[in-house]
């Protein structure tokens, strides 16, 4: 059976060399990595951002020759930026996220994400964590194929991050679809099925939680091992 | 005047006018070699009929430090007010005449003679006033309500020496409120005459653009060109202007 | 609904426009009915479809604008689009000597454009909104003031009294050729920009989330610049630089339309129209002798409205 997600020499100029991968249905991918060592840009990649190299094919389909109704329901995007220009209400942003009016998916996604008391509410008033989640429903709205959220965990809560990660993992086996998800938390990664580590440009490991914690790539990229109270610093 | 018989005996006689109006006088009335210094405009083709004679001539901004080393020994001016032109070309030993703004054409004629006289000769005036009686004794009786239009409608006061010119053409400056000829009223009351001024026509300007306009096209059957420069001071070249209309017009 | 009562309410005004002042009409119909149709047609007519061309085309260049720059107080004048194209129209016609209204539309398009690439290339349009404001401002005075010396310096000594005019607009005795030569370029930049209303829209969620749904962010922001620059710049060569409506339309329309940039285009675009031909009564409708500038009463009740603006943007700029 052909992969849900084929991605052929992606890349950006200058951020990201280009890389092949194949995504699963029902996959929760993690993609780790240092700072500037490439994660937002292989999510934007995979997004089909201006910049973007190579080609991307969901359910078949090659990304870059479909039009907007259609992408809609192959992929969504989430960037890192949680900047909100306009004064538009939580409920109009979410819609947003939508190619058609469907007012029962968007009660489903104000509890989901417990927005009831912000959904009237302009989403450039809120807070960074409250923004966050209306952002993260917008992705989510469609029920699109491939969903790639670039650091949708940061500016969170506790209770949040963690009912996030599960929210995104319901999604996913709900509509058989996978999910790229780039964490700066190394402890939740236990909750994924496979770990991208992008460092220096390029995927440097690609496996599973506990082989790409316990890489060598991995001490190289990130420069901690795990200690008695958690992380340290390697070598120290 | 005593003082200008002295010095129009003294063959060292030169003038030097520093205003555009003043120029008109001095070009009309003095021989080349008693010309010392006249306006930039009068030079510039767009200001002034005499621009061609005036190129003989040097050229002053108007001010009375551009004339000091000029050999002018009598400076013409109009409207000095403010500036102590008079003052000063007393201390450098020159004298100075300030002629008035003609409110009338017989404070042009008065002008004339006054130009005349100090370049030693009143009679050198007389042809100019022959022809302004004669003008004035053929007038034609019936006056054509007109109006007088510059770039944009901008027009002239019933009173002022422009409008009597043209009543000495048969044309009689209607008054109009806030001295602008509006759109509305060219094409509600169109005036017998339109005498348009082409001063500067083809420079573009608003007011140039506003003759494109269809309302003021639809007057060109009773649109007359006139020579704009010579309004521009009202003065003594006006004559050559108005004789020129009474035959032009019908 | 409210699209309705809007457009009526457009048409209220625009009546009021063309009919006012309705006494000369009255007089003009009692010498000869044609003479009262000539006047209405070839007097009023202009004043008011230029008045009405010139509000909406400053509405959704401005509304544009400001989906495109993600900033509220981006506008033609502001980002110095309007006095860009007076500059463009006064070189052509003072300097170049060119009488075609075609071709000085033209020119003001290119000046309007140019001024939009400055800006551009001083702030860039990731700059933070008020560093972008300032870049605009600076533009626009600089091209403000090219334009006086121009005018100051042009063979023409009634070229100096006309800056007056080229800066602060005007709608008298306009011909229904000039009307012409400025609405039908702005119409169909108004028209298309009009289009991309929904991806103007959509661009609120950041130029990546519109690639990743298929548009292109780079390709819009020209086409969006080019068509307001076009429409901006025909309305200016012909009626010189009206400041403010391009600013206080699109912010009133967000409030109607929620806060949706790309939604508020067609509201800004009404909104404006009603608010210059207002403006424009009003000039008129003042009894002095000195008719006062279209811009003067636009920039008057412009200022309050973009001060209020700033200081709500300030309370939200906190982190």
């Amino acid at each position: 059976m052909t992969s849900l997600v084929e991605a052929l020499g992606v890349g950006i100029a200058g951020r990201l060399s280009p890389s092949s991968l194949a995504i699963e249905r029902g996959q929760m991918v993690a993609v780790i990595g240092p700072n500037g060592g490439g994660k937002t840009s292989l999510l934007r990649a995979l997004a089909r951002t201006e910049d973007a190299l190579g080609a991307v094919s969901v359910d078949g389909l090659d990304i870059d020759a479909t039009g907007e109704a259609l992408r809609r329901r192959l992929l969504a995007f989430l960037p890192a930026t949680r900047e909100a220009s306009w004064p538009v209400a939580v409920t109009d942003y979410l819609k947003f996220g939508l190619g058609a009016p469907d007012p029962a998916r968007i009660e489903e996604l104000v509890d989901l994400l417990e927005l009831a008391l912000l959904a009237a509410r302009p989403i450039d008033r809120l807070s960074t964590g409250e923004r966050a989640r209306a952002m993260l429903g917008r992705a989510i709205a469609g029920k699109a194929r491939l969903l790639l959220l670039d650091e949708p965990l940061s500016n969170l809560d506790p209770y949040w991050v963690l009912r996030t990660v599960d929210v995104l993992r319901a999604e996913v086996d709900a509509n058989d679809s996978a999910a790229l998800v780039s964490v700066h938390d190394l402890s939740l990664l236990a909750r994924f099925d496979r770990v991208l580590l992008v460092s220096g440009n390029a995927i440097v490991a690609d496996g599973p939680p506990e082989m790409v914690l316990a890489s060598e790539q991995f001490g190289t990229a990130f420069r901690v091992e795990p200690g008695e109270r958690g992380w340290a610093i390697m070598g120290a | 005047m005593p003082g200008f018989a002295s010095l129009s005996i003294a063959s060292a006689l030169k003038v030097a006018s520093l205003n555009l109006c003043t120029d008109e006088y001095l070009l009309l009335l003095a021989e080349p070699h008693e010309i010392a210094s006249v306006t930039r405009l009068a030079q510039d083709p767009a200001e002034s009929r005499f621009w061609r004679q005036a190129r003989a001539f040097q050229a002053n901004r108007g001010a009375i430090e551009q004339v000091i080393g000029s050999q002018a020994s009598l400076v013409l001016t109009m409207g000095g007010g403010g500036r102590s032109t008079g003052l000063l070309s007393r201390r450098m030993r020159k004298a100075a005449i300030d002629l008035p703004y003609p409110a009338s054409i017989a404070d042009v004629a008065s002008n004339m003679r006054r130009v005349a006289d100090a370049l030693g000769d009143e009679r050198r005036a007389e042809p100019w006033l022959a022809r302004l009686a004669a003008l004035q004794k053929g007038n034609p009786g019936r006056q054509r309500d007109a109006i007088w239009v510059s770039g944009g409608g901008i027009s002239l006061s019933p009173g002022s020496p422009g409008a009597q010119w043209m009543a000495l053409a048969g044309l009689k400056q209607r008054r109009l409120p806030g001295g602008r000829a509006g759109l509305e009223t060219l094409l509600l009351a169109p005036p017998a005459v339109l005498l348009r001024s082409d001063y500067r026509r083809g420079q573009m300007s608003q007011g140039a653009r506003w003759f494109d306009h269809p309302i003021v096209k639809r007057l060109a059957p009773r649109t007359v060109t006139t020579d704009g420069r010579a309004w521009t001071c009202g003065g003594p070249l006006m004559l050559d202007e108005i004789e020129r209309l009474r035959r032009a017009l019908p | 609904m409210k699209t309705a009562a809007t457009l009526v309410l457009l048409a209220a005004v625009a009546a009021l426009h063309l009919l006012s002042p309705f006494g000369s009409l009255s007089v003009a119909r009692g010498i000869d009915p044609a003479l009262a149709t000539t006047l209405l047609v070839e007097l009023r007519l202009p004043r008011t479809l230029l008045a009405l061309g010139y509000g909406m085309t400053l509405g959704i260049a401005g509304a544009a604008l400001q989906a495109l720059f993600a900033n509220p107080l981006a506008s033609p004048d502001i980002t110095g689009s309007s006095s860009g194209a007076a500059l463009g129209a006064v070189f052509a016609s003072y300097w170049l000597g060119l009488t075609n209204p075609i071709l000085m539309a033209l020119a003001g398009a290119l000046g309007a454009g140019l001024a939009l690439l400055l800006l551009l290339a001083v702030a860039g349009k990731r700059t933070e909104k008020v560093a972008l404001l300032l870049a605009g401002l600076a533009v626009s005075l600089a091209a403000g003031a090219a334009t006086s010396l121009l005018l100051a310096l042009a063979p023409s000594p009634f070229a100096f009294y006309d800056s007056f005019e080229w800066l602060m607009g005007s709608f008298t005795d306009r011909s229904l050729a000039q009307a012409a030569a400025a609405l039908v370029p702005a119409a169909a930049a108004c028209a298309l920009l009009l289009r991309r209303a929904r991806a103007l829209d959509l661009m609120a969620l950041g130029d990546d989330v519109l690639a990743s749904l298929g548009h292109r962010p780079r390709r819009l922001g020209v086409e969006i610049i080019c068509l307001s620059a076009v429409g901006v710049g025909a309305c200016v060569s012909v009626c010189g630089a009206i400041g403010f409506v391009g600013l206080i339309a699109p912010v009133v329309a967000r409030r109607l339309t929620h806060g949706h940039p790309g939604r508020a285009l067609l509201p800004a675009g009404l909104i404006g129209a009603m608010l210059v031909m207002l403006a424009d009564f009003a000039s008129r409708s003042i009894p002095l002798d000195n008719a006062i500038p279209v811009g003067v009463l636009t920039t008057l009740i412009g200022t309050p409205v973009f001060i209020a603006s700033l200081l709500s943007m300030r309370g939200r700029m906190a982190p």
